[in-house]
């Protein structure tokens, strides 16, 4: 694994791999972030 | 006749009903699923993330290389799991429409209300991820082969459901819509499916189906199945939520106010 994140950093096909999961993380970062505003909202409407 | 309390959603379209249903079918009360689901979705989120480390343990740490594609096919513990919940999420969709035009339970129609914004993440995940494995091994981000343009069409689908909810004011008419969108586009499903049979793409066939053997290494497989399983419980969390948060800004529970213009 530590020779897989060596690639990764060394910026070959591997870096792929990093890009891919940091966006879906990112994404999936956005879709809670954006319901916890939403449950606030309600919270202070009802 | 027994009293049917003013905020049971289940019987609101149905003044006929001669009884409360009971068992499981009582859950598709509002009031009886609120507390259930507010229960339910903290174990959820913590399964669906035990089930997603460990899916990237194995992925990444005891997965063996791939022998022509070297490291980058790891892509598959995210892109295929993505996949296969962007479609089981629409399905799930229609199916909650159908059972919304056809019994008139309000809370099937926001059950697919809650769970069409997580099957756009899906989507957009599966198609980014995907992009971003075909550059190294195909030598293109994108093609407008029949699998990736079906599977564009249904983030189109998922856009238009979500556009189409908050373009309509009054709710009911939007859950009218919305179920009817989800039962017509239901029919992009198995284009999705079969379309690396019925046309040739380029992108590659099923490696896992339900009537052969896998064509990948078991550890491979395992790491998968254990994304997917993490990806599941995620969505049915954050589904619960996002129908908790509908009920009470529908004002659907005892006590709850009524508030317009919710996301």
């Amino acid at each position: 694994m530590t020779e897989l994140l060596q690639r990764v950093l060394a910026g070959g096909h591997e870096s792929f791999i990093a890009a891919a999961y940091g966006i879906s993380l990112a994404l999936i970062v956005v879709e809670l972030v954006l319901l916890r505003r939403r449950a606030r909202r309600a919270r202070t409407r009802t | 006749m027994p009293p049917t309390s003013s905020t049971d959603t289940t019987l609101a379209h149905r003044p006929n009903s001669r009884a409360r249903p009971s068992g499981w079918l009582a859950y598709a009360s509002a009031v009886r699923f609120d507390p259930l689901a507010g229960r339910l979705a903290p174990w959820c989120f913590a399964a669906a993330a035990i089930l997603a480390l460990a899916g990237l343990y194995v992925g990444f740490g005891v997965a063996p290389t791939d022998a022509q594609q070297g490291e980058v096919y790891r892509i598959i513990f995210i892109h295929v799991p993505a996949a296969w919940m962007s479609m089981f999420i629409y399905l799930l969709m229609a199916i909650y429409g159908g059972l919304a035009l056809w019994l008139g339970t309000r809370l099937s129609s926001m059950m697919a209300s809650a769970l069409a914004p997580t099957g756009a993440l899906f989507t957009a995940i599966a198609l980014v991820t995907g992009a971003l494995w075909g550059q190294p091994t195909w030598g293109t981000w994108w093609v407008w082969d029949a699998r990736l343009t079906s599977e564009l069409l249904l983030l189109f689908l998922y856009l238009g459901f979500m556009a189409l909810e908050g373009a309509i004011d009054e709710p009911r008419r939007a859950e009218r819509a919305c179920a009817v969108l989800a039962l017509v586009g239901s029919l992009n499903l198995p284009v999705i499916y079969f379309s690396v049979q019925w046309w040739n793409t380029l992108h590659q066939g099923a490696s896992v189906s339900l009537t052969a053997a896998p064509t990948m290494a078991r550890t491979m497989l395992a790491g998968m199945l254990l994304m997917a399983l993490a990806c599941w419980l995620y969505t049915i969390a954050v589904a619960l939520v996002r129908v908790r948060l509908l009920l009470r800004e529908r004002g659907l529970l005892p006590g709850g106010k009524r508030s317009e213009g919710a996301a």
